[in-house]
């Protein structure tokens, strides 16, 4: 299917879809597993309603990028965006511990962190940025009083690149305002200095908002919200154009620049933030090994080797079964510094080189994974489990109670699954680990530096398991190969690809009357020959993210 | 293995004292001064949190040159703090289950979190309110700062972090790690921050009209996190401007955990003289990541680590090297610990250590990864009134196992939480999450 006459069926299906619907697809389990947390059920499926007319506090990279811009200009195409000509910490990098993605921070509150970060980095950048202006700025204090008309066209020019839009005569004519007042109480420079620090702390620039008016929201708000959803960037200068002409009115319009943003999707950073935050692979550089006991784990360069393989997917598959390719790919990059890691026995270079490997099935086989999800010196089948569970299912299992810390100690001849085995049968133990362990059998054909392993101390590995709430009916694995087979079939794992798409795009949980949407994108996605860019595509179409409610112009 | 670094810091006390700073004391400042020179009728009690970044091992501590509680040897990593020795208090074998692999405790250790599940993100985000702040509410409600909290970072770059101090669960608390800007922060009166605070004000305002303008289009609900921006620049506004008490000379720019640290010391020491606070937290280079250890550049010569350059943590480079680095390093922040000491008992002046409790500890525990979690010590100097059986004494427990039942002789990091809560006049009888693994104040430390 073509991208266009995928936009116009996600439209279609986005504007006119009724039906029964349930929280998760039907399962033919007859053993439905208990950690399954349905989404809350719907008695009819409407047209998605107009979403609530909000604010969104930008993220640390779109402050980033912003001062970037102010800098350089708007012409500067995205990977152009490099260091400013000033150092300063970003606010916002701080991430709540309940937030299941960076981007959820949007809608979380600016607390005296970000207010302390926020602070300093406004002078920072002032006194830099003034730096560049200081000569036509003063220029417009003459003796006589502050010359508005030429102070005007350099104000403009700092309120387009930090808010994303044009400032309104009145607000322009109050801004001036403003600096005549500080001239009276400051000296010019310090007028200057202080108007920067303003304008790079006002919540104007702060926030992205998403309020609107009769017609939805204005071009500058589409513009500058799609531009951060994919690019964690202002507008570039078409989306600009686009926004300034009016172009970005009807949702075809707003389509075709998401298309054009995406044209090249191994270059889109937020694709590739959202696979590095619901894979997890990074999740190795927190994970110590001893050096001494294993000198060879280099964390870094592993996940640097997946990272290699994902942006090949990307440019791939983004189009059709990049999910697929994820839970099946044979694809690896080894160098050097992971052949070991890989249990590689070719000679590779230092810089890397692509393989095929029968034995890994997709990224969860990946020694950056392996060990992003294991103990220090031994496999950690709970949460390599857990991660199936809430990662690919969408399921949710409880947190431990605080206090309940239960070690497993091996013994010499047992392996790790076989304590394992034991523990969870402890009936207090039991309802929760059933949801986890089975799914983190298969994952015992590698040790936890990621190698192939065919004994774990003194016992052969079982890879055995076995899948529920797929969607269809439950299955008996034998090894991880054919674990990613049946969970890159299944229609759940479908279904909860496209929530985690919508999570991550959105900032937020799908709420009750979301849940009709993420049903429409799943059938979207499974009708567009599994294309994920068609379902991103379609988020920022969608009546409920182009027309708002609640907010006043 | 050189001993005999010495920083080459400019103490502000050294010449610059009350008398001096007189001329700049503000009409608060000057009613602060009277109440912490006796107008006032009881006495306040302070706490000082020290911790160190990655470990305080057994060696650096003194163990085993130990016979019984009150004969031992400080190790020569503690030698610069022997003339308190007979003032202080060590405890070890402490027990905190953490359940995390990092480098240090990061918000767990002062949040009292009494086991963790192995998964919970310690360190990158605060999961309760830590011990400092707990305390800070109750001694130091009515001071203009409620917490003086500050430290370094191995980044010359940053001038704000978080590591260790959290008000409550996911509310982590900024601290300087750039003497100029605590300078700035605690002394905003002082004549060269004059023209900043005319502009900060007109930022203020501008901020204040702005929210107030664009709140007016929104719901109910959104209002409210347009608030939270108000709200938390109101906050951070009150900690900057309500400290109107000395001006010394602006501090140097000199940058660096070696040149900024004695001069955040002797900031901190001012803030006590004048009430500015009763609480104050100092972290060095304290975090959860492995990148905010300080690299320590001076105390270096001489040492293994000349060729480097710098003495960092070096955990992952065997025993001895570890061990020669956290001797260096705690050398030096004793060092810097003993001239802070030396100002709040000034020769010839009214002590204000007696009033006090300092705590000296890493937030790593016994070592870089303090994974067995039955073993945190730390250092009491001082007795906080008479509060405290310090007395020289050395109490080494039996190390509880953390994840174990509570027993009646359990001895918790929480439970020491508790004591010194109590000795400065906060006290409580449970702390951590849900009051987790706490037997209440230890009896043994009090007096």
């Amino acid at each position: 299917m073509s991208g266009r006459s995928t936009l116009l069926s996600a439209v279609a299906l986005l504007t006119a879809c009724e039906g029964q619907i349930g929280g998760s697809l039907p399962s033919t389990s007859t053993n439905p597993s208990p950690s399954a947390s349905p989404a809350p059920r719907l008695e009819t499926c409407a047209a998605p309603a107009p979403g609530p007319a909000r604010i969104v506090r930008l993220s640390a990279e779109e402050y980033r990028s912003t001062i970037a811009v102010l800098f350089g200009g708007r012409s500067l195409r995205l990977l152009e965006l490099g260091p400013t000509p000033v150092q300063f910490t970003a606010p916002f990098s701080y991430a709540r511990s309940s937030d299941r993605y960076s981007t959820y921070g949007g809608l979380a509150p600016v607390t005296e962190v970000d207010v302390d970060e926020s602070w300093q980095a406004a002078a920072l950048i002032a006194e830099a940025y003034l730096e560049t202006i200081k000569e036509r700025a003063l220029s417009c204090f003459p003796p006589t009083g502050l010359d508005r008309s030429c102070l005007a066209p350099i104000l403009s020019t700092i309120i387009e690149r930090l808010w994303s839009r044009p400032a309104a005569p009145d607000e322009l004519s109050g801004w001036l305002e403003e600096v005549a007042g500080s001239a009276s109480e400051l000296e010019p420079l310090e007028a200057l200095r202080t108007l920067i620090r303003q304008l790079l702390l006002t919540p104007d620039f702060l926030f992205r908002t998403e309020i609107g008016g009769p017609g939805g929201l204005t071009p500058f708000e589409r513009a500058r919200g799609v531009a951060a959803a994919l690019t964690q960037s202002p507008p570039d200068d078409a989306l600009w154009r686009a926004a300034q002409s009016g172009a970005l009115s009807s949702p075809q319009s707003v389509g075709a620049e998401v298309r054009r943003l995406m044209a090249s999707p191994e270059e889109l950073p937020t694709l590739r933030g959202f696979l590095n935050e619901v894979l997890d692979f990074r999740a190795t550089l927190g994970v110590v090994k001893d050096p001494t006991r294993f000198p060879k784990h280099k964390p870094g360069a592993l996940a640097e080797d997946t990272q290699q393989v994902l942006d090949v997917l990307i440019k791939e598959h983004a189009r059709s079964g990049l999910l697929r390719e994820i839970l099946s790919t044979d694809l690896i990059f080894v160098r050097s510094a992971t052949k070991e890691s890989w249990g590689v026995q070719a000679e590779v270079t230092a810089e890397g080189v692509f393989l095929r490997d029968a034995s890994r099935s997709g990224i969860l086989t990946h020694p950056a994974w392996l060990t992003g999800y294991s103990e220090n010196d031994h496999n950690h089948i709970v949460r390599r489990g857990r991660f199936i569970r809430e990662r690919l299912l969408c399921g949710s299992v409880p947190s431990l109670p605080i206090g309940m810390v239960p070690r497993i100690e091996q013994t010499a001849g047992t392996s790790y699954r076989q304590k394992l085995e034991q523990h969870s049968r402890d009936p207090n133990c039991f309802a929760c680990h059933r949801s986890m362990d089975p799914l983190g059998f298969a994952f015992e054909a590698w040790d936890h530096l990621g190698r192939p392993q065919e004994m774990d101390n003194g016992a052969p590995v079982d890879t055995r398991g076995r899948l529920d709430s797929l969607g269809t009916a439950d299955v008996d694995y034998a090894n991880a190969k054919q674990m990613m087979e049946h969970l890159a079939s299944a229609p759940a794992v479908q279904e909860c690809w496209v929530r985690q798409l919508f999570r991550y795009y959105r900032g937020h949980e799908a709420t009750a009357t979301e849940e009709c949407e993420v049903k429409q994108l799943a059938k979207l996605y499974a009708d567009s020959g599994e294309d994920t860019l068609a379902v991103i595509e379609a988020l920022f179409v969608s009546p409920a993210y182009l027309e708002r409610q609640g907010g006043a112009p | 293995m050189n001993h005999n670094y010495r920083s080459s810091r400019r103490r502000f006390l050294a010449s610059l004292g009350l008398g001096a700073g007189a001329a700049f004391l503000g009409p608060i400042a000057t009613s602060l001064h009277q109440r912490a020179y006796g107008a006032e009728p009881t006495r306040r009690k302070n706490i000082v949190f020290i911790a160190m970044s990655a470990g305080l091992p057994d060696l650096q501590l003194g163990w085993p040159s130990r016979t019984d509680e009150t004969h031992w040897e400080l190790h020569e990593a503690l030698a610069p703090l022997a003339p308190w020795k007979e003032r202080m208090l060590v405890v070890r074998n402490l027990s905190l289950g953490l359940g995390a692999m990092q480098h240090s405790g990061g918000y767990g250790l002062m949040a009292g979190l009494g086991a963790g599940d192995g998964e919970t993100p310690l360190g990158n985000a605060p999961q309760g309110q830590t011990i400092d702040q707990l305390i800070a509410e109750q001694i130091s409600r009515d001071t203009p700062v409620r917490s003086l909290l500050f430290g370094i970072d191995q980044s010359e770059a940053k001038v704000m972090h978080q590591t260790i101090f959290a008000s409550g669960r996911d509310q982590p608390l900024p601290h300087p790690v750039r003497a100029s800007k605590l300078y700035e922060s605690l002394f905003p009166g002082a004549a060269e921050n004059q023209a900043h605070a005319q502009a900060d004000r007109r930022v203020m305002a501008r901020i204040h009209r702005d929210v107030e303008r664009l709140s007016r289009r929104l719901a109910a609900e959104e209002r409210g996190r347009l608030g939270t921006y108000l709200e938390s620049l109101e906050a951070f506004d009150r900690r900057r401007s309500a400290a109107q008490c000395l001006a010394p000379n602006a501090v140097s720019e000199a940058r660096g955990a070696v040149a900024e640290l004695p001069v955040m010391l002797d900031m901190a020491s001012i803030a006590l003289r004048c009430g500015l606070t009763h609480v104050v937290g100092c972290s060095v280079g304290c975090g959860n990541s492995h990148f905010h250890f300080p690299h320590l550049v001076g105390p270096h010569l001489g040492t293994r680590f000349e060729a480097q350059g710098f003495v960092g943590e070096h955990g992952h480079d065997g025993e001895e090297v570890y061990s020669d680095a956290r001797t260096i390093s705690f050398r030096w922040l004793s060092q810097e610990v003993a001239a802070f000491l030396r100002q709040l008992e000034p020769a010839g002046g009214e002590s204000l250590l007696r009033d006090t409790v300092v705590v000296l500890y890493s937030d790593g525990g016994h070592a870089h990864h303090n994974l067995e979690e039955g073993n945190w010590r730390f250092i009491l100097i001082g007795d906080a009134g008479g509060a405290l059986q310090t007395d020289g004494r050395f109490l080494s427990y039996r190390g509880d196992v953390p994840w174990e039942p509570l027993r009646p002789d359990t001895r918790s990091v929480n439970s020491l939480w508790c004591t010194l809560a109590q000795a400065v006049g906060a006290p409580i009888d449970a702390f951590g999450i849900g009051g987790a693994r706490t037997n209440g104040p230890l009896p043994e430390l009090l007096s």
